[in-house]
């Protein structure tokens, strides 16, 4: 016991010795294993270009579409969710894995045409936290 | 001068059991254009289009025996990982059904062959232990082997040959 | 930056301008600062004696697409650049000479054949080599010759609307852009839209994600977007000049901090208004006669 308390002791000097002699920094490590992206599907109706009526499902199967057709069977299988949409201008905030990133957005980019329409994956914003993303969407 | 980086595969085709051929030799469907069509078409169902694209340079067999059913396969560094995975998945060649058995993954063409040789030695006496060998038979089979085993010693065969 | 905006003429001059406009005001929605409106020249239209470079395009931009540069804070430009495709050196030399295509801000030559490919690394002053990436390549890039054009201040263009369509040109693209990053150490490169249509355009963010496919690491993407193509706008501005330098002229009052120095170095007055600084304030030496002279030039007296 005596020996025990002991060791306590000199550790709590060394605590007070290095509080005393340096100032240590930390910093709060946020570790979010999901990255958020602000989508618009865009078919050019500004232009003249016609689009057609997209709902949120079948959102979700153009990129699944585009994510195998580009990445095959791995890029079909990455995991990624609609959080929200909105049909009226076809924009959406998608929650993926941090590392699926490079493969769905360039499967994005590369995802022109749907139903025989023309039409453009519009990347308004990618970031690591919700509360980001979601200021914008409801502006 | 910067050298272009290669990874070179050394596979085995293990035919299904139902088709497995008498002879020890394959199908002759079975050839170096089919196998990397094969191999191209289930790298583009796993991959897409971004791994045939990526695999695409450089893509060739470089050798192939069809009476040991092995080949070597030679693919650029870095998009190697996408073929190796997509190996697997090989089912069919020509109009055999079989499975692809990855045996070594090596930087050079040379080492996947000195590693062809032992391998095949191994398999060798594997297919002896079946067969009773009358004693003359034994004796030459032992002396082609050690005169095998001089040649990987000495390397000339290799660098002659590739 | 997009340096590749693709013009055709369709059905008479009126269409085309208002296609044209079309685009730049897609580019200026998608956040682009610098585009290059791309004229492509056949190379059997400039065989022999009759020559038909049409005038570089000019667009006027109304006042409501400037009011949206400005609310972004940006600044917008428009420059033009003319494509050849080439496949002998008779028509390199035609293109040389003529004084049409010295009015394009930016030249840039599409070789056809592994000896005119030679020519045009080695010994013409042009500012972009474009490939056509998108099909099986007519030859084989050597790294000597690739190498002899980036050392000269020539850049590689990789093209990424032709692959948005078709599953095999994208494969291409891929494959082939994957050996041209290799062949030139992933510098020299500039990623550009080619599109044709309106609806090819994609952001440059989009542009610099898709390096990641052609095997660039990804500070080489974002330099393939932007800072390259600055150098490839510096580098046809030396071009056309007959001097060998390119200096950009400032008031001293807009000169930053760091580079106050260059004052005192120069002896000049400080009432003086003018003081000439150059764009690169890293590289900059000084000569007698306090003229300043970049890095460019000299690399440039060095290879001549």
């Amino acid at each position: 016991m005596s020996r025990r308390r002991g060791k306590v002791c000199k550790q709590r000097k060394l605590n007070i010795r290095t509080l005393t002699l340096e100032y240590k920094r930390s910093k709060r490590k946020v570790i979010n294993e999901y990255n958020y992206m602000d989508v618009t599907l865009d078919f050019g109706e500004e232009l003249g270009y016609r689009g057609i009526p997209v709902d949120s499902s079948m959102f979700v199967n153009i990129i699944e579409n585009s994510l195998k057709l580009l990445f095959g069977e791995v890029g079909a299988s990455i995991v990624f969710d609609v959080v929200k949409y909105r049909e009226k201008n076809r924009r959406a905030i998608l929650r993926f894995y941090e590392r699926d990133l490079v493969k769905l957005w360039s499967s994005l980019t590369m995802c022109s045409e749907v139903g025989g329409k023309v039409c453009a994956f519009r990347v308004n914003k990618v970031s690591q936290s919700m509360a980001d993303e979601s200021l914008r969407y409801f502006q | 001068m910067v050298r272009v980086k290669q990874r070179y595969f050394l596979v085995e085709i293990i035919p299904s059991v139902s088709q497995r051929p008498l002879l020890g030799e394959l199908h002759s469907s079975v050839n170096e254009r089919s196998i990397l069509r094969s191999v191209r078409e289930s790298v583009e169902e796993i991959h897409g289009d971004f791994g045939v694209g990526a695999t695409q340079a450089g893509f060739t067999i470089k050798m192939f025996n069809s009476k040991t059913s092995v080949f070597v396969l030679r693919v650029r560094r870095g998009p190697h990982v996408l073929v190796a995975s997509a190996l697997s998945f090989v089912r069919k060649i020509g109009i055999m059904s079989l499975t692809l058995k990855t045996l070594h993954l090596s930087g050079t063409i040379r080492s996947c062959l000195k590693f062809l040789q032992q391998y095949d030695r191994q398999q060798l006496i594997h297919v002896l232990r079946h067969h009773q060998l009358s004693q003359d038979q034994k004796e030459k089979i032992h002396e082609s082997m050690l005169k095998s085993e001089q040649k990987i010693s000495g390397e000339t065969e290799l660098r002659e040959e590739y | 930056m997009d340096l590749n905006i693709i013009i055709q003429p369709i059905d008479g001059p009126r269409e085309e301008e208002k296609i044209s406009i079309q685009k730049v005001r897609m580019a200026i929605k998608l956040g682009f600062e610098v585009v290059a409106l791309n004229v492509i020249v056949d190379g059997q239209q400039m065989e022999g004696k009759n020559l038909k470079i049409p005038e570089p395009p000019v667009i006027k931009l109304g006042d409501f697409e400037m009011a949206e540069v400005k609310v972004a804070g940006k600044t917008f430009q428009v420059k033009s650049r003319l494509t050849c495709v080439v496949s002998d050196t008779n028509q390199c030399h035609h293109l040389t000479r003529s004084p049409l295509a010295k009015k394009y801000d930016i030249l840039a030559v599409q070789p056809m054949n592994e000896k005119i490919f030679q020519h045009v690394c080695g010994n013409m002053e042009v500012d972009i080599i474009c490939l056509d990436l998108a099909s099986r390549l007519p030859f084989t890039l050597k790294r000597e010759q690739v190498g002899q054009a980036s050392t000269r201040g020539m850049f590689f263009e990789i093209q990424y609307a032709p692959c948005l369509k078709d599953r095999i040109a994208r494969r291409n693209t891929i494959s082939n852009s994957r050996i041209l990053t290799q062949l030139t150490n992933k510098v020299n490169i500039i990623i550009s839209s080619g599109s044709s249509q309106v609806m090819d355009l994609r952001s440059c963010f989009d542009a610099a994600n898709l390096g990641l496919l052609f095997d660039l690491p990804e500070n080489k993407c974002k330099e393939a977007v932007w800072s390259n193509c600055k150098k490839v706008l510096s580098q046809a501005v030396s071009r056309k000049l007959p001097g060998k330098g390119v200096l950009f002229m400032g008031g001293a009052s807009q000169l930053q901090p760091s580079d106050q120095w260059l004052l005192k170095a120069c002896k000049m007055p400080t009432t003086g208004q003018e003081v000439v600084s150059s764009e690169k304030k890293s590289t900059v030496s000084i000569t007698s006669d306090c003229s300043i002279v970049t890095k460019q030039k000299k690399k440039k007296i060095r290879l001549s």
